[in-house]
């Protein structure tokens, strides 16, 4: 009785906490998994993985890290293409699911179920049972698909397809892809407003992010980003709903975008080649993984810039926040 | 399996409001018919043709379009109203064809009319370098999406992307983007689309492509040294 007392009191001290204790990064290039203290820099563990780790998400119960791998060998699916289940306490890969054919992004619901991966080279999203292992669906959608998020009431999947220029919408209940729709040229990532009412949507070749209505699935307008010239690929939304933060690759710098106005107010230098981020409950801190430079970017957003730099391993491609 | 009245009246809605969802995009049995043209002595723009072809249908299935190939090679009785648009790899002679149906030509022989979109870089600039030359496409290019093209190249045809090869998958993506950016096939409004200052493309190249005021494509080259081992030593900016 004693330790479910303690238990619980941990996780409601995790659960509330509003700043990370970790950062966990995926390192493409080094193959590994840097988890790096939030608040010294220092690398608490480097946990090999054996394949390319691209997409990272910590599980809502903070107890469980997934990465999506996959080898050299285009267009086959292998062994090494999976989902990989890295253990936060024990720092250590725990379990390995087959995540189709050359796993990319991913997102995980939000009861902690099913995941959701996209396959580059095989044109489609599969879902997968995370208590089974099992993959319970695996849905049509674009050519080299990317991108994967999930609406904050778990219902819809939205996933990019960067040849195709398209969304397709899975509707979670029902484990189909239920509409596509168009937006701009080379569609990465999708990010969902907190509350569920818009989703965003980063184009790298045409330099923008598109504004998607959450309910009808409908593009609602485009915003430039970087005066057009960046690449967007990562994005996150603040815990409030108020501002979008994307990653601008090539600029290395990342664009603040008022999502009231719906215009760019901002931007940020940080590392060499920002591809993804992440950002703090409280919306204060964001983390970016600087794919050229090898290290992710502490920003104070608070500040307006970037207050600390640490190294992880070669070619980090993207990061999630453990607490 | 027994399929309950409630299980079967769900699914039918579910599967109603789907379709209306998908085909918001397509009027009921949306095709877009796009003839083709080349010669014996280009093979690699066949190929590109039957892999763009694909490509172009795979992508258009998702808003309940169909595009439709139609090889005119080897078929000169096809009538000009059997197709809504124009990939052509031989000379063309836009009398041939029709002066409203739109024409992507991948040779740089054209007689310049107005329906006519160029999509081969047809002055380009001489390679300085030692030993190199100057091309539209390579497969060793990598970034923006160019390798996993490549590598998708490679697995549907058995060889390397070559910059025909490039152009004629190309010619088909756009065709098939600017019908579903149009929502018509309607030969008009596919001329509309292209010649709209606001039709970009992404070619896999890192920028926006786009036609100039004289329909030539504006795109990167890239400079290439070797033989069978040969790489990208620069890009050339359009």
């Amino acid at each position: 009785m004693m330790k479910l007392a303690v238990l619980l009191a941990s996780l409601a001290v995790h659960a509330g906490a509003q700043t990370p204790r970790f950062i966990a990064v995926s390192n493409e290039l080094s193959r590994t998994i840097t988890l790096v203290d939030a608040k010294t820099g220092a690398t608490v563990a480097t946990i090999p993985v054996g394949q390319r780790a691209r997409g990272i998400q910590t599980a809502p119960d903070g107890k469980t890290v997934y990465v999506a791998l996959s080898d050299d060998k285009p267009n086959v699916a292998s062994p090494g293409d999976l989902i990989a289940a890295i253990d936060v306490a024990s720092r250590s890969v725990v379990a390995r699911f087959p995540g189709g054919s050359d796993p990319e992004q991913f997102a995980v619901s939000p009861d902690g179920r099913t995941l959701y991966a996209s396959n580059e080279d095989a044109g489609t999203a599969v879902a997968l049972n995370l208590r089974t292992g099992r993959t319970i669906a695996t849905l049509i959608v674009g050519i080299e698909p990317e991108g994967v998020a999930i609406s904050p009431n778990g219902q819809w999947i939205y996933v990019t397809a960067e040849t195709s220029n398209s969304i397709s919408v899975i509707d979670a209940k029902r484990r189909r892809v239920v509409a596509n729709f168009l937006v701009d040229s080379r569609p990465r990532a999708a990010a969902w407003a907190p509350d569920g009412a818009r989703a965003y949507v980063s184009n790298e070749i045409s330099g923008t992010v598109c504004v998607i209505d959450g309910r009808s699935h409908e593009l609602i307008t485009s915003i430039p980003i970087d005066g057009a010239q960046g690449k967007p690929v990562g994005l996150v939304v603040a815990p409030d709903g108020r501002r979008l933060y994307v990653a601008n690759g090539r600029t290395d710098r990342i664009s603040i975008v008022d999502l009231r106005t719906l215009k760019e107010v901002g931007r940020i230098p940080v590392g060499r080649r920002p591809w993804n981020l992440a950002i703090s409950r409280d919306g204060r801190w964001l983390y970016t993984a600087n794919g050229m430079s090898d290290d992710i970017s502490v920003v104070d957003l608070t500040a307006g810039r970037t207050v600390k730099t640490y190294k992880v391993g070669r070619r980090p491609w993207g990061l999630s926040l453990i607490y | 399996m027994i399929i309950t009245r409630r299980r079967f009246v769900s699914q039918s809605l579910a599967s109603l409001a789907a379709t209306a969802l998908a085909t918001r995009w397509a009027p009921p049995g949306a095709e877009l018919r796009v003839a083709t043209r080349v010669d014996a002595t280009q093979p690699d723009i066949a190929d590109g043709l039957a892999f763009g072809a694909a490509e172009a249908d795979r992508s258009a299935q998702l808003f309940g379009w169909r595009v439709r190939r139609i090889d005119l090679s080897d078929s000169a009785s096809t009538s000009r109203n059997d197709y809504d648009a124009l990939v052509v790899g031989t000379p063309v002679h836009i009398a041939t064809y029709d002066v409203h149906v739109p024409v992507l030509a991948l040779s740089c022989a054209s007689d310049g009319s107005a329906n006519v979109f160029q999509l081969n870089s047809c002055s380009p600039p001489a390679a300085t370098d030692a030993g190199a030359r100057v091309v539209l496409w390579h497969a060793s290019l990598e970034r923006f999406g160019a390798e996993q093209l490549n590598d998708r190249y490679r697995a549907a045809i058995g060889r390397a992307m070559t910059g025909d090869a490039w152009l004629a998958w190309f010619g088909m993506k756009v065709l098939a983007e600017s019908a579903l950016r149009a929502r018509s096939s309607d030969r008009t409004k596919l001329l509309d689309y292209l010649r709209s200052p606001s039709a970009q493309f992404d070619g896999h190249k890192g920028v926006p492509l786009h036609f100039d005021a004289q329909r030539r494509l504006v795109q990167p080259l890239y400079v290439v040294r070797g033989a069978a081992d040969a790489r990208v030593i620069r890009e050339i900016d359009p």
